[in-house]
């Protein structure tokens, strides 16, 4: 044997023994692993030397053959080794996994078992030793590589104990493998190679020692379970997630024309804790004006018009402190969202245990946001000495009343609905007996340009979710005498909270209602988005206690926080429906649409810049005075000398003929000098690496 | 290389996002394993060589470039591009080799159907180390050039005396040899030169001086204007040439066109006749078929004149 072949021959034998060994150690098919070391060696070597020292090749193909020949044979005995063998790997994983399997029921004596299985070892370890020899011979060591890999995979993917000797073995193997890689061009001196291999055996000794010096298998299993990496690299996509999805949201304005198809990643957006397991809603923004597909917040000169005193107390219309109630709680918010957003606060505020800034009566802004605020809420229910509202009221009634005519003509000549002064109550029900009848879906699609939001939806679309439904509502709140408003923020239904009493907010979660306002207790949430007949119930498998289950059928909340009669407004707002159609939530689309342009601008400006500058130098090596286009020429080929010499004697005769003769060059030696310059430049550019060749093409612009 | 770098990369991501998934503990070890070996590659590839050097050796049989370098730990391997210029043919051809490196001298074998007829010089146009995982690679500066001859193979039946250009030779020695002037005998003329006749008719001694010392200055010229193959028989026949002048104690002056310019060298003996193949071969062979007029020529029909 070559001492080069000899190199070849102990890389067969690692590949053909390591990892059936391996297996045949870890799954205890075998009561004596050493005996079946020597039967795997014993066969290989054989394989290896009938394969490449026999006269007659056949003969090899014939052993494959007669292997063949005695599994059919013997179908009976191998089978049953199979079943034990088969028993025996999937108890291993339902100790270490948890996986379970059935198993086949049989019975084998001890001494019968070994028998067979060893008969079973043996074929295949022909096989396999005949397929390395095939692989080795036309030296494809990737495909040898996915053979013994194949042969270990399921073991290596699950926390199973291995005997770390003989994966350390297969992991050498491996790396060996790839230093071999490509060897067909390469002058093979086999000290050299057997160098680069002990190198990389030591090497994976060493460092796999030194690493299970450091961290045990026993002490990274401590830990694996631990939410250390996937968990930090989940918070992180989060708060990308989020914070592209609320950027939108930095004004006083809300685009409707944005509210189209829904898509929810699950991202979370806030967490919570409270005392009671009942049904919470956070909102972050109140809209008073529709007008233009957008909620708008009133204008400054419109609270100019409260007197000093209410004005000053502006606070109350968010924080009413001047109440006294038996029953009050603390709930903990924390704001894991990106951006300048508004925060979300709970209704029925007594205080709030943080620094704060209040814009009117449309939201708050944190100072600290990231910060875990606690809010003291009232319970309404049980309130007393609550003091009423006073020129506030008056404020309410004049500006929250207002509706767009078209919207009024809308609802009198299109929709046929008589303006009235109704109770809540009353107007309640039959908003959400009108709204009934339209069906709610996360992907109405957008509102076509030029029509108005509310129209669409009401006459022509009928179909949307929370954001539609509570437009429709404020503006029919109004119709019948009732101040309303439009609301963001969350809606947390009692079921999300743990037994902690601590709850995670998600994207999902977001909702849109109404508020209407009541003398004693301000501005009060109505709940008018009617649930989804579907009731769909996909929630997503990967987190299962972030996302609030679904509950079709769910037609009760009497929630203290919600005097209105609150619809399965669960279901609707969850993220995915059954069978559900590509959606894409606008909000993320365009900012990713600003980066990509912004992506796709730079390199639109770097081709603009070269070809200015190309057509400049071009312009100039050709001019009409030839004298000053060769010294054009000949600076442009210094340039190209950076990279590597060009330059020959013919050219610099002309150059200095060009230079210092009289009648300078004619027009055929200028053209030799101009095609000789291009070429070059041509030359130079192919002999250079990828990035010096950007740089040769796109900075310099030397071609 | 490319490929190998994608490889890598893509290997070591889906190594980390199935660790990341399935946190088996082999898998992180795979993980730590693979960019421990890359970091230890690249650092043996830095610290490989400082200083390399090559020569070339030929033997009768086979042509090799000797590797030779000093460094610390080699492992990996060089890759070079070989460009052979032949001066003669002004030809140049290039290859590309790798070969591993194990702290010694590397033999490593040049196909012989790179050289041609004629002066080669073998430069090393490029030279890299690779590391062991051949990813990464280092540029080293490598100036040296080698040179190399390829004579023309001259054949037995070129050895052997050609018996028409022989007699042309002879008869051509012999008109000059009855080319001679008559002077007086000198002490230390040989006596075999003494012309008779004259010397009867003068009462005094006389000799037939020839033009010995003068030399029989043969005009030769060389026509290299073919191909390669064309050459190499107009050398032969040179040789053969020369192997009668040397016979007949005779000299000749070679001219031949090298590219546009003309060349000429004396030859009267073997030696001569190297320097002068030497030369021949060390510059570019005629463009084209420029031709000067000579006693003789030889061209790739075999050798003409002596008239």
């Amino acid at each position: 044997m070559e001492k080069n072949d000899r190199i070849t021959f102990v890389l067969y034998c690692m590949g053909c023994m390591f990892s059936p060994l391996l297996l045949i150690v870890h799954f205890g098919v075998l009561d004596s692993a050493l005996s079946a070391f020597f039967l795997l060696l014993l066969i290989s070597v054989c394989i290896y030397l009938l394969w490449h020292y026999v006269k007659y090749k056949w003969i090899c193909w014939l052993i494959l053959a007669g292997g063949i020949a005695v599994v059919f044979m013997n179908q009976s005995i191998l089978i049953d080794a199979l079943m034990y063998a088969y028993n025996q790997v999937v108890e291993t994983y339902r100790q270490y996994t948890g996986l379970s399997f059935q198993k086949f029921d049989i019975y084998f004596s001890r001494n019968q078992v070994q028998i067979e299985v060893l008969l079973l070892l043996s074929l295949m370890q022909i096989f396999v030793s005949e397929i390395m020899c095939f692989l080795f011979d036309r030296r494809k060591p990737f495909l040898i590589f996915i053979v013994s890999l194949l042969l270990v995979s399921p073991s290596l993917f699950f926390q199973i104990r291995l005997n770390w000797i003989l994966m350390l073995l297969v992991f050498a193997f491996w790396f060996m493998l790839f230093v071999t890689f490509n060897d067909k061009k390469i002058l093979i001196d086999w000290k050299a190679r057997g160098k680069q291999l002990l190198l990389v055996g030591i090497t994976v000794f060493v460092v796999s020692g030194g690493f299970m010096f450091v961290l045990s298998e026993a002490r990274f299993k401590e830990t694996a379970y631990k939410p250390f990496s996937i968990e930090s690299l989940l918070d992180r996509f989060n708060s990308l997630i989020t914070f592209f999805s609320t950027l939108q949201f930095d004004d006083d304005e809300l685009d409707l024309n944005l509210a189209g198809n829904r898509f929810y990643t699950g991202a979370q957006h806030l967490e919570v804790r409270r005392n009671r397991r009942e049904d919470l809603y956070l909102k972050y923004y109140s809209g008073a004006v529709y007008e233009d597909n957008s909620w708008k917040a009133l204008k400054d000169e419109a609270y100019s018009e409260l007197s000093a005193s209410e004005f000053e107390r502006s606070y109350e219309w968010i924080v009413k402190y001047e109440v006294s109630s038996v029953d009050t709680e603390k709930i903990t918010v924390t704001d894991l969202r990106s951006g300048n957003v508004f925060a979300p606060i709970p209704y029925y505020l007594r205080s709030i245990e943080a620094d704060y800034s209040i814009n009117h009566d449309i939201y708050i802004k944190l100072d600290h946001k990231n910060d875990t605020v606690v809010y003291q809420v009232w319970n309404p229910n049980t309130a007393t000495n609550n003091r009423k509202y006073g020129e506030y009221i008056n404020f309410v009634n004049e500006h929250y009343l207002d509706i767009p005519s078209e919207i009024q003509s809308i609802f009198r000549d299109r929709m046929d609905l008589a303006k009235a002064t109704l109770s809540v109550d009353e107007a309640t029900s039959r908003i959400l007996s009108l709204l009934s009848e339209y069906r709610y879906t996360l992907s109405p699609g957008a509102t076509p340009d030029g029509e108005d939001f509310l129209e669409y939806f009401l006459l022509k679309n009928k179909r949307g979710y929370c954001v539609h439904f509570a437009t429709a509502a404020t503006l029919l709140f109004r119709y019948y005498g009732i101040p309303a408003r439009y609301a963001e923020g969350y809606h947390i239904d009692a079921s999300s909270f743990d037994s902690y009493m601590n709850a995670k907010v998600v994207d999902s979660d977001s909702h849109a209602w109404v508020e209407i306002f009541d003398r004693n207790y301000g501005w009060i949430p109505v709940e008018v988005t009617v649930g989804s007949t579907q009731g769909s119930s996909s929630n997503d498998p990967e987190q299962p206690s972030n996302i609030q289950n679904n509950r079709p059928d769910d037609a009760t909340n009497n929630s203290p926080n919600n005097p209105s009669v609150n619809q399965p407004d669960n279901t609707p707002d969850d993220p995915i429906e059954n069978g559900s159609e590509e959606v894409i939530d606008r909000q993320p689309v365009s900012s990713v649409l600003y980066v990509t342009l912004t992506i796709l601008v730079l390199p639109l400006l770097l081709v603009i810049y070269r070809i200015v500058r190309r057509r400049s130098l071009v312009g100039k090596m050709s001019q009409r005075n030839r004298q000053q286009a060769v010294f054009e020429i000949y600076h442009y080929l210094c340039r190209i000398e950076k990279y590597r010499q060009v330059k020959n004697e013919k050219i610099l005769s002309l150059f200095e003929k060009n230079r210092f003769s009289e009648e300078g060059l004619d027009e055929e030696e200028y053209r030799i000098m101009f095609d000789f310059v291009q070429a070059s430049s041509l030359e130079v550019y192919r002999s250079l690496p990828w990035y010096k060749k950007m740089i040769y093409k796109y900075v310099k612009c030397l071609i | 290389m490319l490929a190998r770098r994608l490889f890598v990369l893509l290997l070591a991501f889906l190594l980390i996002i199935t660790f990341l998934i399935t946190r088996a503990y082999y898998l992180l070890l795979l993980i730590v394993l693979l960019f421990s070996l890359i970091v230890i590659s690249v650092f043996c590839m830095l610290m490989m060589y400082r200083k390399i050097s090559f020569q070339f050796l030929q033997s009768e049989n086979e042509m090799n470039l000797v590797f030779r370098g000093k460094g610390f730990f080699p492992v990996g391997r060089i890759k070079i591009e070989i460009v052979i210029n032949n001066l003669f043919l002004d030809t140049s051809l290039s290859q590309s080799k790798q070969f591993l490196v194990c702290g010694g001298s590397v033999y490593i074998p040049l196909d012989e159907s790179l050289f041609h007829l004629g002066k080669s010089v073998i430069s090393i146009k490029s030279c890299r180390i690779i590391d062991m995982l051949g990813i990464f690679s280092k540029k080293i500066r490598c100036q040296e050039k080698m040179e190399s001859f390829c004579y023309p193979y001259i054949d037995e039946s070129y050895r052997k005396l050609n018996a028409q250009v022989n007699e042309k030779l002879r008869n051509y020695n012999q008109q000059k040899n009855e080319d001679y002037d008559i002077r007086e005998y000198r002490e230390g003329d040989s006596v075999k030169d003494i012309h008779y006749k004259v010397s009867y008719r003068q009462s005094k001694l006389m000799i037939k001086d020839k033009y010995k010392d003068a030399g029989l200055m043969m005009k030769l010229f060389l026509d290299l204007s073919g191909d390669e193959e064309d050459c190499r028989q107009v050398l032969s026949y040179l040789y053969q040439f020369v192997c009668h002048l040397t016979i007949q104690k005779s000299k000749c002056q070679v001219q031949w066109y090298s590219k546009n310019k003309l060349m000429e060298e004396k030859i009267s003996d073997l030696k001569e006749y190297e320097e002068a193949l030497h030369t021949i071969l060390s510059n570019p062979k005629a463009d084209g078929e420029d031709f000067v007029h000579a006693e003789w020529v030889i061209t790739k029909m075999g050798i003409e004149g002596g008239e």
